[in-house]
């Protein structure tokens, strides 16, 4: 089974500004630590609070101003959405159609991200960045700094704990990222 | 009598960062909350030394970086601020401030992503449904009024149209409880 991407908000500004935090909604399932464009409000019954996201693309919008998507304490029993009760937080996603929390990324940002978070494979000594990409929902690697776009710098490669009780598969690999640029529009 | 804009602030990032607040005095132009200013120098007015000087956005003097009028807590009896007591927040504004006469108030440095409401008064221009789709800082034109415009301005403080909403009033009178309103996102400094 493929595992979601996981996302661990280590030192975000979103943490204590409210205006950072919007709640969000896609036809799509949504991985925490995907990014996206906000749009405009949900014309659903019920969801006036509620904006309609749609993938970042070069062009008709921008790979800036982007959104990520980091729903940090739910703890639901449907929907695939088992956080908090499920063991291993690979096995969450946010389901389509589903209300959850997206923050809007600020330069000087730590956070560690799994490597199914990320659209392509570690290159290690080579890839030093993480930027937003055409078409993509995740950041992809990059060696070098677009200048354009949202963009991180890599920290450190760590790795997040399992709690599956399992011999020798409880550390999983991830990566620490620093924003270094948002780029409004 | 004119009315005054009325500012709510739905969603900004100044409420949680102190940094992102300042008082200020303008001895040009007496403002309207949800008005645009420039800060240049601290005044050298006695008993003034944390309040910055207020001026209108120019192209000369720089059309970002500017900061919004928002006096939201302020209960005073004199000088027309009657907020909290006269039942229209239509009718609240901050005077100029002469030698005499001072009149500080506070401002706020919006960021990308505030979510925020705007009375038509606040606004040079007019809204025209499906054409202005934003608001946007000018020279002249707008001076400390953000004006109505068809598009997105990169270069200068802009705000997107999200919704065209209402604000209630408290006065009591039948079917005039509800004034027109207008929620913008910040998309540009």
């Amino acid at each position: 089974m493929a595992y979601h991407g996981v996302l661990i908000p280590e030192a975000i500004a979103a943490s204590t500004i409210d205006s950072l935090v919007r709640s969000v909604v896609d036809a799509a399932d949504v991985d925490n630590g995907n990014v996206f464009v906000m749009g405009a409000r949900s014309t659903t019954a019920g969801l006036p609070e509620v904006f309609e996201i749609s993938v970042p693309l070069t062009g008709a919008t921008t790979l800036g101003n982007l959104w990520m998507a980091y729903s940090g304490d739910e703890i639901v029993v449907t929907d695939s959405k088992y956080k908090g009760l499920d063991p291993d937080v690979r096995n969450f996603y946010n389901a389509a159609g589903k209300v959850f929390s997206a923050y809007k990324p600020q330069v000087g940002d730590i956070i560690m991200l799994t490597a199914d978070a990320i659209l392509d494979a570690y290159d290690a000594g080579n890839d030093l960045f993480i930027v937003a990409a055409n078409s993509s929902w995740e950041l992809q690697w990059s060696t070098t700094n677009p200048g354009t776009g949202l963009t991180y710098a890599l920290l450190g490669v760590k790795y997040i704990s399992l709690a599956t009780g399992g011999i020798d598969s409880q550390r999983v690999a991830a990566y620490e990222f620093e924003c270094i640029a948002t780029y409004a529009v | 009598m004119a009315y005054h804009g009325v500012l709510i602030p739905e969603a900004i990032y100044a409420k949680d960062v102190d940094a992102y607040i300042r008082s200020a005095v303008s001895t040009t132009t007496a403002v309207d909350n949800g008005n645009i200013v420039k800060l240049t120098t601290r005044s050298a007015v006695a008993g003034e030394g944390e309040v910055f000087l207020a001026i209108a956005p120019s192209t000369g003097n720089g059309l970002t970086g500017l900061w919004m009028v928002y006096s939201g807590d302020e209960i005073v009896v004199t000088d027309a601020r009657y907020k909290g007591l006269d039942p229209d927040p239509r009718n609240f504004f901050v005077p100029i401030s002469t030698s005499t006469e001072r009149h500080v108030f506070s401002v706020y440095k919006p960021a990308l992503g505030d979510i925020i409401l705007l009375s038509a008064d606040a606004l040079a221009g007019s809204y025209v449904a499906l054409s202005t789709t934003h608001i946007s800082a000018t020279d002249t034109t707008g001076g400390i009024h953000l004006l109505w415009d068809t598009q997105l301005r990169t270069a200068v403080l802009c705000y997107k149209l999200l919704a065209v909403k209402y604000i209630s009033l408290a006065t009591g009178a039948i079917d005039d409880q509800r004034e027109v309103a207008y929620e913008f996102e910040c998309v540009s400094l």
